[in-house]
C-alpha cells in the first residue's frame, strides 16, 4: 500500500517537473503577497527584536530576558493558554453537534446564514449590544444575578459581570458566540463532501445512523478537524478585540490576554519587547501547528 | 421500516426545532442593534428591557447623518503626490457632499469587494498549486505561510505602515487592501479544500490535452467553488472587521471604513446609544446582503459536483 504511494508520488513529481513553469505562475501572487506584507515586516521586527528601541544597538537576548521576567508577559501567557485550551475543545464539539443535523436539512442555506451572522456582525456593533446587556443596569447582567441568587450556582453574588472572574466566562461565551458559525461552515463543507454513495452503501447493508455517524462520517472528517482545529487555535488569539472593546487596555486581570499586552507594548513604544514577545508567539505558535500537522500526515 | 421512518421524522423535527431555536439566540445581538436603531431614547434607557420599540422613530439615524459630512467619492490620478509640488494628490472627480456615513459605507464596501475578490483569486490558485503539485520546497513554503498566519498582526503593523508610506499607499484605502492579496489563511483554506479533488481527474485532464490554465478554470475551480464561496465570505468580514488594521493604515476622517467611524463615535459621544446603534444597524446590513449571495455556494458538496459534473 505504501509501496504504491510511493510509486505514485514519484510518478506525478516526473510530470510536475515538466510544468513546473506554468504553476509557478499561480503560486506567484500569493506568494509576493505574503512576502512583500507578512515576511519582510517580520525580518525587520526579527532584527528589532535584538536592539535597543532608541539607539538600535545590538544587545543579544536582553529583550527576551527582560520579557521572561515580566510579571505581565507571564499572566498573560498564562491567561491566553487557559482561554484557548477551554474554548476550542467547546468549539470543535458544538459546531459539529450543530453541522449534524443542519447537513440533513434540504434549506439549510437559510438556517447555515443565521449562524453565520454573528461572525460577520462588525466587533464594533457586537461590543455595543455586549456593552448593554453586561454593564451594571443591563438585563443579562441583572439576569445572572437574579439567576445566581436563585440556584445559589454561583456562591459568593455578583451585580458586575465584567469587572470579576466571571469576565473570563463572558469572553468565553463571546468567543463561542463568535466562532460557532464558521465552525459549522467548515464542518458541513467537510461533511457535505462525503460522497453520499458511501452512506447510501453502508444504509442498504442496514447500518444504524450512530454507525454511520461513527465509522463512516467521522473518520471522514480528519481534514476538517485538522483545519477548524488549527483555525480556531489562531482565532483564539484574535478574541482580544473583544476584550479590548469592551473592558479597555487594562481588564480584570483574569481577561488580560496576550494581545493586551502587545497592544500596551504597541502603545507604550516598547517595541523592543514587543519584537522579542512576537518572536517567541510566533515560534511557538509555528512549532505547534507544525506538531498537529506532522500527528494528521502519519495518522491518514 | 415504518417504524424506523416514524422515527427519523420526529428526530428531524426536534432537531430542527432546537436548530431553529440556537440560530435565534445567535441573531440576537442583530435584532437588539437593529430594534435598537428605531427605539426612542426613552426605550433605549428604560430600566427594563424593552423588546419592541414603543414607536418608531429616525431621530437616530437624523442624528447620525447630521454627525459629519464627506463628499461622496473621490478618485485620484494613482501616485500623483510623487509629481506635483505641493505633495497633493490630483483627484479627478469628486462627489457631491453627503453625510460621512454614507462614504464611509462605500469606502468600506469598496474595500472589502476588492479584497474578497483578490484573495479569492490569488489563494485558489495558490492553494490549488500547494495541494495538486509536487516540487522542491513546497512543505518549507507551506510552513512559512502558516507561519505568517500565526503571526499577531500588531506585530508587522509598524513596518507594514512604514513600506505602505514609503510606496505612497498610507492613508488611501488601497493600505488595507493589498495586504490581503495571498491571506495566508486563504492559501491555507483552499489548499485544504484543493487536497480533496481526485488526482484521476486532473491526469485525464492532462491526458486530453488540457493546459495548466485550461484544467484550472475548467475543472479545479469548478470544484473548489464550495472552497470559494467560504474563503469569499470570510475575506469579506475580514476586511471589513480588521478593525486595527484600518485604523493604523487610514488616519484621514473621509478615508475611514465604517467600523472605525463608529468606533470613532463612541469614542466622542459615548451617551447617545441611539446614535450608535443606528451607525452599527448600518454597518451590519450590507454583510447580510453578502450572506445571501453567496451561501449558495455551500450547498452543493465539492466531490458530488465533481462526479457530476
Amino acid at each position: 500500500m505504501r509501496e504504491a504511494k510511493r510509486v505514485k508520488r514519484r510518478g506525478s513529481g516526473l510530470r510536475a517537473h515538466k510544468d513546473r513553469r506554468a504553476f509557478l505562475v499561480f503560486l506567484a501572487p500569493s506568494l509576493v503577497g505574503v512576502a512583500v506584507f507578512v515576511l519582510m515586516p517580520f525580518l525587520d521586527v526579527f532584527g528589532r527584536s535584538f536592539r535597543t528601541v532608541v539607539t538600535g544597538q545590538f544587545v543579544w537576548f536582553e529583550n527576551y530576558k527582560t520579557i521572561f521576567a515580566n510579571q505581565a508577559f507571564r499572566l498573560a501567557v498564562k491567561n491566553t493558554f487557559r482561554f484557548t485550551l477551554v474554548c476550542i475543545p467547546l468549539l470543535v464539539v458544538i459546531g459539529l453537534a450543530i453541522a449534524m443535523p443542519v447537513s440533513k436539512l434540504k434549506s439549510m442555506g437559510t438556517i447555515k446564514s443565521l449562524y453565520l451572522f454573528p461572525l460577520a456582525m462588525p466587533t464594533a456593533t457586537i461590543v455595543i449590544v455586549w456593552k448593554m446587556v453586561f454593564y451594571k443596569q443591563g438585563f443579562l447582567n441583572l439576569f445572572l444575578t437574579k439567576l445566581g441568587e436563585w440556584t445559589g450556582l454561583w456562591g459568593e453574588l455578583h451585580t458586575d459581570y465584567l469587572g470579576c472572574g466571571a469576565a473570563f466566562w463572558v469572553l468565553v461565551f463571546s468567543y463561542i458566540w463568535k466562532n460557532t458559525g464558521y465552525t459549522v461552515v467548515l464542518w458541513l463543507a467537510g461533511i457535505l463532501g462525503i460522497p453520499s454513495e458511501y452512506l447510501e452503501a453502508a444504509r442498504v447493508d442496514g447500518a444504524s445512523e450512530r454507525q454511520c455517524f461513527y465509522k463512516i462520517i467521522l473518520p471522514n472528517l480528519k481534514g476538517s478537524l485538522y483545519t477548524i482545529v488549527i483555525l480556531s487555535f489562531l482565532n483564539s488569539f484574535k478574541i482580544y478585540r473583544e476584550a479590548y472593546l469592551v473592558a479597555g487596555a487594562y481588564p480584570q486581570q483574569d481577561m488580560y490576554l496576550l494581545q493586551h499586552l502587545f497592544n500596551n507594548w504597541f502603545v507604550n513604544l516598547d517595541f523592543d519587547k514587543m519584537a522579542a514577545a512576537a518572536v517567541c508567539v510566533g515560534g511557538f505558535l509555528l512549532v505547534v501547528i507544525m506538531l498537529l500537522q506532522r500527528m494528521w500526515d502519519s495518522r491518514t | 421500516m415504518e417504524n424506523k421512518a416514524g422515527n427519523s421524522k420526529v428526530y428531524k423535527i426536534i432537531s430542527l426545532v432546537v436548530l431553529v431555536v440556537l440560530a435565534l439566540l445567535f441573531l440576537f445581538p442583530l435584532y437588539w442593534i437593529i430594534t435598537g436603531a428605531f427605539k426612542p431614547a426613552a426605550d433605549i434607557y428604560a430600566q427594563k428591557p424593552v423588546w419592541w420599540p414603543s414607536e418608531w422613530v429616525m431621530t437616530n439615524f437624523g442624528n447620525l447623518m447630521n454627525k459629519r459630512s464627506a463628499p461622496m467619492w473621490e478618485i485620484h490620478v494613482p501616485f500623483s503626490r510623487f509629481f506635483t509640488s505641493g505633495g497633493e494628490s490630483l483627484a479627478i472627480s469628486t462627489g457631491p457632499t453627503v453625510p460621512a456615513v454614507f462614504r464611509w459605507l462605500l469606502n468600506t464596501i469598496f474595500m472589502a469587494v476588492s479584497a474578497m475578490f483578490l484573495t479569492c483569486f490569488t489563494a485558489t490558485m495558490a492553494g490549488y498549486a500547494l495541494a495538486k503539485k509536487r516540487f522542491r520546497g513546497r512543505s518549507i513554503l507551506f510552513g512559512l505561510i502558516i507561519c505568517a498566519m500565526a503571526l499577531p498582526k500588531q506585530v508587522v503593523l509598524i513596518p507594514l505602515l512604514k513600506e505602505m508610506s514609503a510606496i505612497g499607499l498610507y492613508n488611501t484605502i488601497w493600505a488595507i487592501i493589498f495586504p490581503t492579496v495571498g491571506w495566508p489563511f486563504g492559501v491555507f483554506l483552499m489548499k485544504q479544500f484543493s487536497e480533496s479533488i481526485p488526482g484521476e481527474i486532473l491526469e485525464a485532464a492532462r491526458i486530453d490535452g488540457a493546459g495548466e490554465w485550461n484544467t484550472f478554470v475548467t475543472i479545479v475551480f469548478p470544484m473548489v467553488k464550495p472552497g470559494v464561496g467560504a474563503l469569499a465570505i470570510f475575506t469579506f468580514i475580514n476586511s471589513w472587521n480588521d478593525y486595527f488594521m484600518q485604523l493604523v493604515m487610514v488616519s484621514s476622517n473621509v478615508n475611514y471604513t465604517i467600523p472605525l467611524g463608529i468606533a470613532t463615535l463612541q469614542a466622542e459621544t459615548s451617551v447617545d446609544m441611539g446614535m450608535l446603534m443606528a451607525g452599527a444597524a448600518l454597518a451590519s446590513v450590507p454583510i447580510i446582503i453578502v450572506f445571501l449571495i453567496f451561501q449558495k455556494y455551500f450547498t452543493q458538496g465539492i466531490t458530488m459536483g465533481a462526479v457530476k459534473g
